[in-house]
């Protein structure tokens, strides 16, 4: 069966992308796919010997391309169908995809109740693993005496660095450093409001209290 | 958020085609101006005033597109992009006022915000104070800064002032075009989506510093022309040709493969296009390579023209200091062209 696709008028790289979701998506023998200007005929010639077409067919009248080939299973398999092709053997991601997801959210310097030695442990411990995470959360929020953690600890504003050069978030809230008087020594992290933490609260696709 | 989807471009492909820029500005001419160095006539990376004996003025502008859907990084971006001009003119900036295009109602207002902060850590980095801007309400997101700098008038790096005998010193792998436009297509491996921002929001200040403590004859900064676009600037109008040693040139990962599928973005086609008649021995690479050497870049690294002696201290200094620079090629003599070998 033959697919036809219509990408005129559309920017790169978006004529290459449909044309391997159509691909990839198998059922079909043939593809024809339709382009108002010279760089995305190219790429899509590009894209199709890419996945093994020998001659794809360019007929071209004026400024709009058709081109057209023969499909078979083995290029349904190299554009990404079945198994993924070579270049995205990783999960596609974007900037913000990656560091997509969660709001990880502090209240306290320390996890639980209980002894407090053990839970000052624990939240060392707990921002550690996270700064080891490949994939870590999007936001930290710091609040009350979490604030803390930012501001007054050493090692876990050690911690909280090397998470913020992973590109994560953190986010201490000012009214909170401020009554502890602790805002000269913030050392992670940006002076925050309530108006940024609950847009960051709503905007999250999970917020997990941890401490 | 997909803050890409908020422009038709992929970064730096929103720039005006060389060939377009060139029907426009083409024999637009205004009086002389004797303590002009440098204006739009000539294609330096900056326009240059001088000030008196010891200073000159250097002022540039430069605003995209977003290229990363990350706001906090597309700021950093380009703060370091436009700080960049002044880093390839041999100076130091001085003011940076912000250039903002924004969706009001379209985008959350915080997204600005974000933009902003990620702006000014590469300003703080550069010590390069903001000191205003202006916005608009704009359907398309744009972003970017016009900069000022100060220079000695007697160390100005202009693009093309060869000597003869020079090395040519590359600071930045080459692909952020193709990373980009494959990340738009969410192709993009994470890992060569690492290298490149972390490539864009590097400031070239580093390695400016260090060209700047040797004798560099002719100094860029790689950006939509791509790196033999740039390096045909560079032997414009000389008596001299730029050899460029295509297999020392470094590229981020995974870019031969976005190349290979298509993903190629439209402004290296325009760069092919304009520059390919300044190039002499295309055949010497395949069509996949000359579309990574003509891949637009963003906040891409210096391209310097170093007398050849003192090449290797400062690939060495450079390493030490962190900049993953590499030798990429020589001057020779010719006619202004740039030679793939």
């Amino acid at each position: 069966m033959k697919k036809s696709i219509d990408a005129k008028g559309l920017a790169c790289p978006q004529p290459v992308i449909l044309s391997r979701k159509t691909m990839a998506a198998g059922d079909l023998s043939e593809i024809e796919i339709t382009v108002d200007n010279d760089a995305a005929r190219e790429n899509v010639v590009r894209f199709l010997k890419f996945t093994g077409a020998t001659d794809p067919r360019v007929v071209s009248a004026g400024s709009v391309h058709t081109i057209t080939t023969g499909v078979t299973a083995a290029m349904v398999a190299k554009a990404g169908g079945g198994e993924p092709a070579p270049a995205c053997e990783e999960e596609p991601q974007t900037a913000t995809q990656q560091l997509s997801g969660k709001t990880l959210f502090f209240s306290a310097d320390q996890i639980g109740r209980g002894d407090e030695t053990l839970g000052k442990l624990l939240v060392k411990g707990l921002l550690y693993t996270v700064s080891e995470l490949s994939r870590p959360p999007k936001t930290l929020v710091f609040m009350n005496a979490g604030v803390r953690l930012a501001a007054e600890r050493v090692e876990t504003i050690e911690l909280l660095k090397t998470i913020e050069a992973k590109g994560v978030e953190i986010l201490v809230c000012g009214t909170c450093l401020d009554y502890y008087h602790l805002k000269e020594s913030l050392g992670a992290g940006h002076v925050s409001n309530l108006y940024e933490i609950t847009e960051r609260f709503l905007s999250s696709a999970d917020v997990v209290t941890v401490a | 958020m997909n803050l890409t989807s908020f422009s038709r471009f992929a970064g730096c492909g929103a720039k005006l085609g060389p060939g377009l820029l060139d029907e426009a500005l083409c024999g637009l001419s205004q009086r002389e101006y004797p303590d002009l160095i440098a204006d739009f006539r000539r294609s330096e990376d900056a326009g240059v005033l001088r000030l008196n004996d010891e200073q000159a003025l250097i002022h540039t502008i430069d605003f995209f597109p977003p290229i990363v859907d990350d706001p906090l990084l597309y700021g950093r971006i380009a703060a370091a992009n436009a700080l960049s001009d002044v880093y390839a003119m041999g100076g130091k900036p001085c003011t940076a006022v912000a250039v903002v295009g924004f969706p009001v109602g379209a985008l959350d207002i915080a997204v600005l915000r974000r933009m902003m902060e990620g702006g000014l850590a590469a300003l703080e980095e550069a010590d390069c104070p903001l000191v205003g801007g202006h916005s608009i309400d704009d359907k398309e997101l744009k972003f970017g800064y016009a900069v000022t700098g100060i220079v000695h008038p007697g160390r100005v790096w202009l693009n093309n002032a060869l000597a003869g005998g020079e090395s040519i010193i590359l600071t930045k792998p080459i692909g952020t075009g193709l990373v980009t436009t494959a990340a738009r297509g969410g192709l993009a491996s994470a890992e060569a989506l690492a290298a490149a921002c972390a490539g864009m929001g590097t400031l070239n200040r580093k390695a400016s510093e260090i060209l700047q403590r040797h004798e560099v004859h002719a100094c860029t900064d790689v950006t939509g022309f791509g790196l033999l676009g740039h390096a045909c600037e560079m032997a414009a109008d000389t008596k001299f040709n730029v050899r460029i040693l295509t297999d020392a040139v470094p590229f981020l990962p995974a870019v031969r493969d976005y190349a290979a599928m298509g993903l190629v973005p439209e402004g290296t086609y325009r760069n092919k296009s304009f520059r390919m008649r300044f190039i002499v021995n295309t055949k010497h690479c395949g069509d996949d390579d000359l579309n990574l050497l003509f891949d637009p870049q963003t906040s891409g690294g210096l391209l310097a023209a170093v007398a050849a002696k003192q090449a290797d201290a400062v690939i060495a200094e450079m390493h030490e200091a962190g900049v993953p620079a590499a030798l990429v090629g020589a001057t020779v003599d010719g006619a202004g062209m740039v030679e793939l070998a």
